[in-house]
């Protein structure tokens, strides 16, 4: 019983995640969403009797690609707080155009 | 050039504008799309019927011939060697591509070398690494190079595997670059290019000596068949843990840098 229930909450809870992955303009924020979805999508795998699948979703899918992206996004030079990716790109366009 | 250039910016802005205005057809467009594919989906799955002649007891003969008893093993890397091959391929390449496009500093590795964008920009923890993330880092290491070990040795009757032993050989890589920057300008740079190659290389090998046993590429002689796998699946560990560490550090070490601060 509790098991279905716990079932019911990774399928209400994973694609929210995902949606809010793609939705939030904040990189950031998008990583650690991203890692906390393989997290989840990692027990999902369990229970689908998945164990091999789990342990490369835990720690390919959640650990190295979030520090990848992490570490990206720390050379790309926006993992300043509070940055929104949509201002930063608006903000580069108009100094491209005043140096044109 | 200057006109070229600013036409095309007018081209891009006035492209621009155009999609703006049809953002909600392109959206209606896009979920239509996904809702038809969806739909199909629903309907092949719902319409194959379940199998009832792969089941893992059925195929359980097979299993024991393969070498090793974890079904999924045996399926990656015996029945379906040459996909994996494959998949232990892309990673290769992807780690190759990274590492022929940039360079970084081995006394700074988490930043980009070139200087004319960081001009002295610190890393993380300033000029060491911190007393608690340094500790942490020495106990943790040797425990997980241990579990990655296990783990791809476990690969041939349980859970387990070269993929999620050298994912947790890749992750304690990763956190030792994070803990001690500097520490990969000890490492010989053959060194990586080595541990990058050998899994690859140990797995065409063995793929291409299997003619010499008389079967085919990658159709392990009967007899023995564990061994070869287990081997390749080391090799294959420590490609991908080695590989997935030069992906987070992001580019080669920088060979001008190297000579000039042999010691930091």
């Amino acid at each position: 019983m509790i098991l279905i229930l716990f079932d019911f909450v990774l399928i209400i809870t994973l694609p929210l995640l995902g949606w809010a992955v793609l939705a939030t303009e904040d990189i950031f924020k998008a990583v650690v969403l991203f890692v906390s979805f393989g997290l989840l999508m990692s027990l999902a795998w369990v229970r689908l009797n998945a164990p091999d699948v789990a342990l490369a979703e835990a720690a390919i899918g959640a650990g190295v690609t979030g520090a990848l992206f992490l570490s990206a996004l720390n050379k790309l030079e926006r993992s300043v707080k509070h940055e929104r990716r949509i201002n930063r790109d608006e903000e580069k366009e108009a100094i491209n155009e005043r140096e044109i | 050039m200057n006109g070229g250039l600013t036409g095309m910016k007018k081209r891009k802005q006035s492209m621009k504008g155009k999609f703006k205005r049809k953002d909600w057809q392109f959206a209606t467009l896009t979920s239509l799309l996904i809702a038809t594919l969806v739909t199909f989906l629903c309907w092949a799955i719902l319409k194959e019927p379940p199998g009832e002649d792969l089941t893992a007891e059925a195929l359980a003969p097979l299993f024991v011939q393969s070498g090793v008893t974890s079904p999924v093993t045996a399926i990656l890397l015996n029945f379906r060697g040459y996909d994996t091959l494959l998949e232990v391929m892309v990673l290769f390449l992807a780690g190759l591509g990274i590492w022929s496009q940039a360079t970084v500093d081995p006394t700074n590795p988490l930043v980009f070398s070139s200087p004319a964008t960081h001009p002295t920009k610190p890393n993380f923890h300033g000029p060491g690494p911190e007393l608690i993330l340094a500790t942490l880092v020495r106990i943790l290491i040797p425990l997980m190079v241990l579990v990655a070990g296990y783990l791809t040795w476990a690969g041939g009757f349980q859970a387990g595997g070269a993929f999620q032993g050298g994912a947790l050989l890749g992750g304690a890589g990763i956190l030792l670059i994070l803990a001690e920057p500097q520490r990969i300008s000890t490492i010989p740079p053959a060194l990586i290019r080595f541990g990058i190659v050998l899994g690859p290389a140990i797995f065409l090998l063995v793929g291409v000596s299997c003619f010499g046993y008389g079967g085919n590429f990658l159709q392990y002689p009967q007899p023995g068949a564990g061994s070869w796998l287990l081997l390749i699946e080391f090799g294959a560990a420590i490609s991908i843990g080695i590989t997935l560490t030069t992906l987070f550090v992001g580019g080669r070490p920088d060979p001008k840098r190297l000579k000039g601060t042999d010691q930091p």
